[in-house]
């Protein structure tokens, strides 16, 4: 059924190529159509996050336990087993590196599961598309907003963590950030995810490139270190050329918020910054993504 | 034009490429287009359709012939490579029975799911649920997931899905044909209620009855081409007319136009005989005469014959004359044959004349001609079959009847005991001792066709 949304009723339905006027007005339109589509959407990730769960015996608690035992295992391997310490801390900040890690990894997991899956979004429904019509856009947008539950999920465990056991001092107002933050994360990772799903049912060399992709962007981006001179000794020159990394501003918020500003030594600027920075990523990722598919999604069903 | 049309199509085509390599497809898609490296397929083209609002159109054609494509087009799940089409109102598009189902979800969930991506909010999904459960008859299963239902299930769920929201125009492939008797019958009825309350229908099928029953017009799709378009009786005569021929192989008859020298039928028509009254709805034993204009440029060189072949809608030749079989000459440039038919000795049934313009030897066909309407032969009798042979009834009882047959009255070996049991139980049925059973299935095969 032509969703009502998309076509205006009685408009024709012409072969031209759309001009690049029309693309922009499609690409403008697909927040307003995933809005239009939340009912859809919220199903959706209910059913995928519940897919996940179901069978199981802990069920909804799952979410919750999976991210602590992520915690656990960072703490000690990196904190107690291998003793990594930054330099000059008090006592009471001794897990700094686990936190560090076990923050980045969350947000970095966030994003990083979410493209990865996002890329067989239209693939992988290819019957649907080619029988149903109806506003495809909400198919990687359903997978980014499962991935954003799994980060809430282990937000929670994360304050918990800090609430119940002296590890780490648990955040007080800087917590506010947390909301923008994952509205810019959906916002990033969405125009992301629009990108590789497009490219990938009109190229299938795509998912390659995104599992590489994936694991370069990982490491160029600092979930496991620090990037201040005084933890890896000579970043200090490459530092211009790793900001340009959207996630790069993306995690130091992140960070900021999540572990009170301290230690000092790596939250030297005020997040407001960063989130700034990474809100114009999020709009420019989001506009990009957009355009792709309102230029490629007449082909869809051709190529699904 | 003072119709509404509820859907309009110019020009429409669809094309598929076909790439030679993958990286050709790279190449392509890197330059924007620009540096084509892909073959077009046309799976549609040129198709131009005016459906009026609350009209029913029928799509027929062979496998591959695009039905399915204009289907899709129409109903938005693809785009169209040429053309443009236009829908007034919602369309809802039935392109496969649960497409979208998820089979570890139950009916009720798949119901809000499949619902929702049709792009309908929760609360009017609440509102049909109980109809939709309630067509499908499925009340007792809502609740169990969609794995464990049968085909049948899962089909009537998803009917009853697609048709539950009033859309202004409903686009079906086929879909229904799947189903056992009394889905396919369910089915049938909810679309013709959905005509009665004002709604336009397409329809793809292969059952030319569906369509002639349920539509008021179609569409022959032939090669992804119009092949012919009209009313859906004519348009399903002439498509069984060439399944026909393609079935026995003949080439159709190149139009007259490629071959302007050769023989070709003018026309043809079928008269009450004696009359110039034409005739398509006769009653048995009625007189008609077929009259067939011919024009042979060269009827020296290219001697022609005329014949005659009356097929039953199954495309049971029922018979067949021609002048080459009478003996009689087809003489001079122009000309017509008159066939008389005293006493039309068909029963029942809607009949295609076929008239052939055959050459000299009566092997070779120039043309086949169908007449534009069919016959169609109402009886009022109650005799059964293809055709009335003259027939004539006489009884003797006691003495007067016929002596019985030698063989019959001595019972013979027990080898030639079923054939003579069912010789026996074919005739009159007397009671022979041996073969008691033989009578038995007779009399009730008898008794069923009467």
């Amino acid at each position: 059924m032509s969703a009502p949304a998309r076509e205006p009723a009685g408009g024709w339905v012409a072969a031209e190529r759309p001009s690049p006027g029309a693309v922009l007005r499609d690409a403008l339109g697909a927040p307003a159509r995933c809005l239009a589509a939340r009912e859809l959407v919220a199903a959706s990730v209910r059913r995928e996050l519940a897919a996940r769960l179901s069978g199981t015996v802990l069920g909804k608690l799952w979410p919750l336990v999976q991210p602590l035992l992520v915690f656990a295992i960072y703490w000690f391997v990196f904190t107690r087993l291998l003793g990594f310490r930054m330099p000059s801390l008090p006592p009471e900040q001794g897990a700094a590196m686990g936190v560090w890690m076990f923050t980045g990894v969350l947000v970095w997991t966030a994003f990083g599961e979410a493209v990865s899956r996002a890329t067989h979004a239209f693939v992988e429904n290819g019957n649907l598309i080619r029988k149903v019509a109806f506003p495809v856009e909400v198919l990687p947008f359903n997978v980014v907003l499962a991935g954003t539950a799994t980060l809430v999920f282990g937000l929670a465990a994360f304050l918990l963590v800090c609430l119940v056991t002296p590890l780490w001092p648990a955040p007080g107002p800087a917590l506010a950030w947390v909301p923008v933050l994952l509205v810019l994360h959906v916002a990033f990772t969405t125009g992301v995810a629009w990108i590789v799903a497009a490219a990938h049912a009109l190229v299938r060399d795509t998912q390659h490139v995104v599992a590489a992709g994936i694991t370069v962007w990982m490491f160029v981006t600092p979930v496991f270190w620090v990037p201040s001179p005084e933890v890896v000794p000579g970043i200090a020159e490459w530092l211009p050329w790793l900001r340009l990394n959207p996630l790069h501003d993306a995690l130091y918020a992140w960070r900021h918020a999540l572990m009170s500003g301290e230690p000092a030594f790596a939250f030297p600027d005020p997040p407001a910054a960063a989130v700034a920075r990474f809100a114009a990523w999020s709009v420019a990722s989001l506009f990009a993504g957009a355009v792709v598919l309102a230029a490629a999604r007449r082909r869809f069903a051709d190529e699904v | 034009m003072a119709v509404e049309l509820a859907l309009q199509a110019e020009g429409l085509g669809k094309a598929y490429r076909r790439y030679a390599s993958n990286l050709g497809r790279l190449v392509e898609l890197a330059t924007l287009g620009r540096a084509e490296r892909s073959q077009p397929f046309w799976a549609l083209r040129g198709v131009d359709l005016e459906v009026a609002r609350g009209a029913a159109l029928g799509l027929v054609g062979a496998n591959g012939a695009g039905k399915s494509t204009l289907l899709r087009v129409l109903a938005g799940t693809t785009h169209p490579s040429e053309g443009r089409y236009r829908v007034a109102g919602r369309a809802a598009g039935l392109l496969e029975l649960g497409a979208g189902f998820h089979l570890d979800f139950t009916g009720r969930e798949n119901i809000a799911l499949a619902g929702m991506l049709l792009g309908h909010p929760r609360r009017e999904l609440r509102r049909k649920e109980a109809e939709i459960l309630a067509f499908a008859e499925l009340d007792e299963f809502a609740d169990q997931p969609v794995r464990t239902y049968s085909t049948g299930m899962g089909m009537r769920l998803g009917f009853a899905v697609a048709t539950a929201f009033d859309p202004d125009v409903l686009i079906v492939d086929e879909v229904f044909a799947v189903g056992d008797m009394y889905f396919q019958k369910k089915c049938v009825d909810r679309l013709l209620a959905f005509r009665a309350a004002g709604g336009t229908l397409l329809l793809c099928s292969h059952s030319l009855y569906d369509v002639r029953q349920m539509c008021d017009e179609a569409v022959w799709l032939d090669g992804g081409r119009v092949a012919a378009a009209g009313t859906s009786v004519d348009v399903t005569n002439e498509y069984a007319a060439f399944q026909r021929e393609h079935i026995e192989g003949l080439a159709r008859s190149a139009p007259a136009a490629a071959r302007p020298d050769a023989p070709r039928v003018v026309d043809a028509r079928l008269y009450a005989a004696g009359t110039d009254e034409e005739v398509d709805e006769v009653e048995p034993g009625r007189s008609v005469e077929l009259r067939v204009w011919y024009e042979n440029p060269t009827p020296e060189t290219t001697p022609v014959h005329v014949g005659l072949g009356v097929l039953r809608q199954d495309q049971t030749l029922c018979f067949g004359v021609g002048t080459h079989l009478d003996g009689v000459d087809v003489p001079g440039r122009t000309g017509c044959a008159v066939l008389s038919l005293p006493e039309l000795p068909l029963l029942s049934g809607t009949f295609q004349l076929l008239v052939v313009l055959f050459d000299g030897s009566g092997v070779h066909r120039y043309q086949e001609h169908l007449l534009a309407r069919p016959l169609v032969v109402r009886s009022r009798t109650k005799e059964l079959g293809l055709v009335r042979v003259p027939h004539a009834w006489s009884v003797r009882a006691g003495a007067d009847a016929p002596a019985l047959p030698a063989s019959s009255r001595s019972p013979t070996g027990s080898s030639t005991g079923s054939s003579t049991g069912s010789s026996t139980g074919s005739s009159t049925g007397s009671p022979g001792p041996a073969t008691g059973a033989a009578p038995q299935p007779a009399e009730g095969g008898g008794a069923g066709t009467s």
